[in-house]
This record gives C-alpha cells, sequence and structure tokens, in this order.
C-alpha cells in the first residue's frame, strides 16, 4: 500500500475501499467522536464499518423520547429534543419483543414474544444480551426490570457478566435478580403485599417504596448476590398519604395538576424526605414508569431546566380511554405545562420511553457520578389539585 | 539546544532530514533512537515519499513538546489557566498567541483531501505520534458528522457491500418537525 508515488487522483480505482480496511483501533478512535445520529450512519456505510465496535465509549446520545415502536417487527421511532427531529431506526428482525419492561439509558429491557424471558437490547448499536431463562411455572411477568451496570463491558467488549439485572414482578411479591451470564434468577420474597412498583438504584442499593410509607433498600453481596432487605421507617409529610397506585410518583393524572418533588435526606442512619421546591435551574428530570433521570440541560442542548419530563403511564390508564395522553414538559417554577412533542407525534397506544444519554467516558470510576444523577433519591408525587 | 540529523527512508527508497529533537515526537522514532541501534538511516516501509514529508513537518512542529512547551502538546488555553491560577498575564498572552497561531497552522496543514488523509492517518499510526493521529482521526469524524450513508461513502469512496435488503434494514429516516405545537 501507499508504494505508488503518482500524485493523488490517479489512484482512485485502486484505492476504492482502503477507509473499510483501516485498523479496529482506529476505527474505534473515529467512531469514539460521533454522537447521535452520526453513529447510526457510520454503521450503514459498508459491513466492515458496521462490524466497528461501537459501544467500547458509549456513543452520545442526547435525550429522547422512544414514542413509537414495534417491537415485533424491530422498528424505533425515537424524537430528539435537541435537534427536533424524529428517527426511526430498524433493528434486525431476529430481535423480536412482545413488552418493554425497562429502559435504562441507551438499553431497553424486552420480553420475548413465545417463551418466558428476556433480553437486553441497545436499538442504537444493535447489540443484544439476554437474560436467564425464567423456568419457574409460578413466576409471573416481570413489570419493571432495572440495570445496575452496564450491559456490555467497555473493555473487553463481550458481556459484562457483574451487570446485575434486578426484576420486579407484577404483584410486587418478589425481586428476581442475576448477573448477565447466570443460569437462573435469584428470588427475593417480599413479605409485603403492598410494594409499589417503583425500584431505583442509587449507589448500589435498591430502593422500593410500600404502600404504607416504609423505604425499602435492598442491598446485594457476594458472588452470589446474597439479599438482604432493610425496611425504613420514614418521617414523612407527604401531601397526600402513599395509597397511589403503582408508581410512587403518580397519583391521578387530571387536566390540572402538578408534581410535588421530595429528596430523601439521610442523617446519622435516619432517613427523612424533603420538600424540594424547585430543580436546578440546569437540571430536566424524565419520569417514567420504566425510567427516571436527571440530566444536565447544559450538556444537551434542547432542554428547559428545572422542569420535568412527564410520560402518561398506560399500564395505569390501560381501563380508562383517554383523550390525550398525559404527557409534557412541567415548568417547576412556573407550574405550567408544555407539550413535550409536536401534535402530530402523540402516541395513543404505546407508553413513551425516555431514552437518555450515556455518561462520556463511563466507567467504574464514573460510575458513582453517574448513579447519583439517577432520581434514587427522589421521590416525585404527582398529584390532582382539583 | 543543538540537534543531531536523523534521517529517514521512505519505502520509495528515498532520504528525507529530520532534528533529533522533531523525531522525538514520534514515540516509535523516539523508541530506535533511545535504543541506540541508529545505523545513520531509519527505514520507513509503510510511508511513502509523498506522506513522509507531511509527517516531518508536523514533526517539526511539535518536535520540542515533550520538553520545555508542554503546554501546547496538551491543547487548550483554558486548561492551562485552571492548572496554573497565578499565570504571568504577559506570558499568558504570548500563551495564547501561540496557541492560535498553532490552531491556524494546523487548519492550514490539514487541507488535504482523503488520500491523504488516509496515507497520514495509517503514518501517525505506525509512527506512534498520537498529536498527528488525533488530528487525522478528527477530520475523519468531521467528514462524517451530519452527512448521510451516500455522503460518507461518497467522501471517502467506499463502495456499499451490502444487499439491498440489508440496506433496506438499516435506514435511519430523518424526519424534520417545526417547533408549531399544536395547542399551548
Amino acid at each position: 500500500m501507499g508504494s505508488s508515488s503518482s500524485p493523488n487522483g490517479e489512484m482512485k480505482m485502486a484505492d476504492h475501499s482502503r477507509w473499510s480496511e483501516l485498523p479496529n483501533h482506529i476505527n474505534e478512535m473515529i467512531v469514539n467522536r460521533l454522537g447521535f445520529p452520526d453513529i447510526i450512519r457510520f454503521r450503514a456505510v459498508c459491513r466492515s464499518w458496521r462490524s466497528v465496535y461501537t459501544e467500547a465509549r458509549r456513543p452520545r446520545y442526547h435525550p429522547m423520547v422512544l414514542y413509537e415502536y414495534n417491537l415485533q417487527k424491530g422498528t424505533f421511532g425515537f424524537y430528539s429534543f435537541e435537534d427536533k427531529k424524529v428517527y426511526w431506526i430498524n433493528v434486525r428482525d431476529n430481535y423480536q419483543g412482545k413488552h418493554c419492561v425497562g429502559s435504562c439509558e441507551s438499553w431497553l429491557v424486552l420480553s420475548s414474544p413465545y417463551l418466558r424471558n428476556y433480553f437486553l437490547l441497545n436499538p442504537f448499536t444493535g447489540a443484544r444480551v439476554d437474560c436467564p431463562y425464567v423456568n419457574r411455572p409460578d413466576v409471573d411477568v416481570f413489570t419493571k426490570v432495572i440495570l445496575l451496570h452496564s450491559p456490555i463491558d467497555p473493555t473487553t467488549k463481550q458481556t459484562n457478566y457483574y451487570c446485575t439485572v434486578v426484576a420486579l414482578n407484577s404483584f410486587s411479591t418478589e425481586l428476581n435478580i442475576c448477573r448477565l451470564g447466570d443460569l437462573r434468577w435469584n428470588v427475593l420474597k417480599l413479605d409485603h403485599e403492598h410494594f409499589l412498583g417503583c425500584l431505583v438504584c442509587f449507589k448500589d442499593k435498591i430502593y422500593s417504596l410500600s404502600t404504607n410509607g416504609e423505604l425499602w433498600i435492598i442491598s446485594l453481596s457476594g458472588p452470589m448476590l446474597r439479599a438482604t432487605v432493610q425496611k425504613v421507617l420514614v418521617q414523612i409529610n407527604l401531601t397526600v398519604g402513599l395509597d397511589f397506585q403503582k408508581e410512587c410518583y403518580l397519583v391521578e393524572s387530571e387536566e390540572n395538576f402538578r408534581f410535588v418533588i421530595y429528596k430523601l435526606v439521610q442523617n446519622l442512619g435516619e432517613y427523612k424526605w424533603i420538600r424540594e421546591y424547585n430543580l436546578p435551574d440546569d437540571r430536566a428530570l424524565f419520569l417514567g414508569r420504566l425510567c427516571s433521570r436527571i440530566v444536565s440541560t447544559t450538556e444537551y442542548g434542547g432542554l428547559q431546566g428545572n422542569s420535568i419530563y412527564f410520560t402518561d403511564d398506560k399500564l395505569i390508564h390501560k381501563a380508562r380511554v383517554s383523550e390525550y395522553p398525559e404527557t409534557g414538559i412541567y415548568n417547576i417554577r412556573s407550574g405550567s405545562i408544555a407539550p413535550c412533542l409536536p401534535f402530530n407525534l402523540y402516541p395513543f397506544d404505546l407508553p413513551h420511553i425516555w431514552i437518555t444519554p450515556s455518561v462520556r467516558n463511563r466507567d467504574a470510576i464514573d460510575l458513582a457520578e453517574f448513579w447519583t444523577h439517577w432520581s434514587g433519591t427522589m421521590m416525585v408525587e404527582q398529584i390532582s389539585i382539583n | 539546544m543543538s540537534s543531531t540529523k536523523i534521517f529517514l527512508k521512505s519505502s520509495d527508497d528515498k532520504t528525507f532530514e529530520i532534528d533529533e529533537t522533531a523525531a522525538r515526537a514520534s514515540e516509535t522514532l523516539k523508541n530506535i533512537i533511545d535504543g541506540g541501534c541508529l545505523d545513520g538511516v531509519i527505514p520507513l516501509p509503510n510511508v511513502s515519499s509523498n506522506i513522509l514529508p507531511k509527517v516531518i513537518e508536523y514533526c517539526k512542529k511539535h518536535g520540542g513538546d515533550n520538553g520545555s512547551s508542554k503546554k501546547i502538546a496538551n491543547g487548550g488555553v483554558d486548561k492551562d489557566k485552571e492548572i496554573l491560577p497565578d499565570y504571568d498575564e504577559e506570558e499568558d498572552k504570548r500563551e495564547k498567541v501561540r496557541v492560535d497561531e498553532l490552531k491556524k497552522w494546523e487548519e492550514e496543514y490539514m487541507d488535504f483531501d482523503q488520500q491523504v488523509l488516509y496515507d497520514l492517518m495509517l503514518a501517525a499510526n505506525y509512527l506512534h505520534i498520537k498529536g498527528l493521529l488525533d488530528l487525522t482521526v478528527e477530520k475523519a469524524a468531521s467528514m462524517i458528522r451530519g452527512r448521510t450513508p451516500d455522503q460518507i461513502r461518497e467522501n471517502f469512496n467506499i463502495n456499499s457491500d451490502f444487499t439491498p435488503e440489508e440496506e433496506e434494514e438499516m435506514i435511519l429516516i430523518e424526519d424534520e418537525w417545526d417547533d408549531e405545537w399544536a395547542f399551548d
């Protein structure tokens, strides 16, 4: 290569595919400098570029909403807040899913259509990682699944076997816990019938709320993921009782409503909910059944600060036919609500799913910081003021 | 600092001269020099004579980097300020001028087509010149950003080797939506 001294241009034909033969590490260097949607376009150029490993450094996706999707066909429609564009992505059709039960960064947790099986899919890269098969006849479906780590190890580029997956069953009677690559799920029975559907991970601990105001902290330890459950009674001065439905932030969704945010504070082993009247001006909170998260508005354009982006929770509204999906941007200071999608993009049959950005160069060190951005220490309540 | 001359031989047997300090910008050359097995001319079978002068030009500009003027290698002006809060203002100004000048130089230096870019990128990779590799990689990335796969292929003269079905599969449809809200 390059042995000819002929001037540029003459070698054009012979050179035609040189760029598709770049060494892998250079390809990865290029990919690392691309964001969304350039990374998708890069992968569509040629076969060898498609095979470039794109998970190594997570590409920066800006906050988007997955507003329409056909899991069976593997098509995903995203609306980007940053450039106000809609992107449709096709993922190969052997990645069929039935329901989406979780979302973490750019990953979705999907259930298989035929088997009682769950897998993780990154619609942006097409990467798929399977969870252990659920082979207990008595277990019912999972309604919420969270990931405690990245499913792909950035250095080995293989499945991250330390990635812990925690799933709540639909009756909220047990947590199913596994690491990727495990053969089976560990089951943690919850001796409580009124476990709420909210499940967040904060600093390697899992937090959940029960209907009568107990905070549950679940710690996992050891290679076998031995779970210890700690029930904490928190001093609560909530505006309304905790008799709400599945998701702790959702009470009623009427025309007029507002959000009340509580922050969990720990002091000398005592937990307390403190009412927060505002979010920082450079923070937006994405609130959803599958994924809730606080995002910096300075890092990602097109977002409104001190605001809550909320989505309709179709599970709860299944019985009710609502004319407009309740989704929008709630400005905390002014209390006003703006639509978060152009009107003609409103979904009428599927819940919105937030796809929030990955953190650049996320590794073990950044992980702690990353999880503090998770809304793990916050509880948001949506109440009716009518 | 006076410097010894080093001779580099391209893949097509042409010899080029470079100062030792400049040559040290390349990790590969630095190892050869420090290894003491320098025997007059260093053969570079992977770098042709139309790329090697370009590489030498870069090394000349950045040769002393690992010594006294480390700040330029670090890049940003702001970064320096953070590291050295009690920075001499005059020195600061001079530094700024230097960085600006370097940026302008890089701009002119990087003005070439994709074929030179490809060769230069591989040469930087082979000779382990990190700054030059970063520069060329960034240029390649800038030729991808904001373009459709077809435009990217045209930019890099790549032929698609996908089947029509696969092409279909990967289509990323983009629709522009105005900020027109249907209700307020």
